[in-house]
């Protein structure tokens, strides 16, 4: 069984800066660098969605848990 | 690229991972930008060169380390998807530039297949026979040896060679390595580099991956028994 923990010392801001920059860089960049960046932004785009998903997932299981403390 | 460039990128790959040991923020700042900076260089030219190739091999290291740090799983989980990451960029890059890994294709994604299979029969006789438990650090230390002999033996090794001699493949290739486990402590670090020179050794002579996927595999094995660094879940 996957256990979900979101514990990281670093803030999610920087993973999204990071990719729009490496976006950009692919964008402007020639065929090569588009060969060369494109399966990195791959990869970091799919731990970008992981990471959105358990977030969203933990926040929605913790307003259950707040609501049926509430009940 | 001249030698002095090559070591360059690995002394900045190594001040990287001893300030991301530090500060994780630092460390993934430190280490995005030298993936940015390294790549944006190679634009010179319109095609890739050897040496290009064995750059973008070396970020891949970065990038698994980059990814491992968002990833929301336990502590077991997050090394399987660490080296899904590697395993995944270094099948596409080996296919994408046709590097082939010694005498045979060894990045195959069928053995990928047999390694799976093997897992789950070994996972099954150990639950049911022995009663193992976390018995899912099987499939891992499968998993472990096969992303690591693609990317360590069977690319990094093979470019540097043939760009630099073997003399240096051996060394850059095991500094690397040593590099690569320095989370787990500067004693780790030593003595991973002083067996990745063995199995880089073994490599340089018999150019078989199979030979050393296999001591990797006892290896690990001997490793996660002897001095259990994975907490396992």
């Amino acid at each position: 069984m996957i256990n979900l923990q979101v514990a990281t010392q670093i803030s999610p801001i920087f993973l999204t800066v990071t990719l729009i920059i490496y976006l950009i860089i692919v964008e402007l960049g020639n065929e090569k660098m588009k060969k060369a960046l494109m399966p990195f932004v791959i990869i970091l785009t799919i731990i970008f969605v992981i990471f959105a998903i358990a977030s969203i997932y933990q926040t929605y299981m913790g307003l259950k848990l707040v609501e049926v403390f509430l009940r | 690229m001249k030698i002095k460039t090559f070591l360059f990128v690995i002394l900045g790959i190594f001040v990287s991972e001893l300030i991301f040991q530090w500060n994780q923020t630092f460390g993934f700042v430190i280490y995005a930008v030298l993936l940015g900076v390294v790549l944006v260089t190679m634009e010179k030219d319109i095609t890739l060169d050897k040496s290009e190739m064995l750059l973008i091999f070396l970020m891949i290291v970065p990038i698994a380390r980059i990814s491992e740090l968002f990833l929301p799983f336990s502590p077991l989980w997050k090394i399987f998807a660490f080296y899904a990451v590697i395993a995944f960029l270094a099948i596409y890059y080996g296919a994408k530039f046709w590097i082939k890994s010694g005498k045979v294709k060894f990045e195959d994604l069928s053995y990928l297949l047999v390694i799976a299979i093997l897992s789950v029969f070994a996972m099954a006789g150990s639950e049911y026979f022995f009663g193992m438990k976390n018995s899912i650090v099987i499939p891992l230390v499968l998993f472990i040896a096969y992303a690591e002999e693609i990317l360590f033996r069977g690319e990094i090794q093979n470019l540097t060679s043939e760009r630099y001699g073997s003399v240096y493949a051996v060394f850059f290739t095991s500094l690397l390595y040593g590099i690569f486990t320095i989370s787990y402590g500067f004693p780790v670090f030593i003595f991973a580099f002083l067996a990745c020179i063995i199995l880089c050794v073994i490599y340089q002579y018999t150019k078989n991956i199979y030979l050393t996927f296999i001591i990797n595999v006892v290896f690990h094995a001997l490793f996660f028994t002897l001095y259990p660094v994975v907490p396992l879940a």
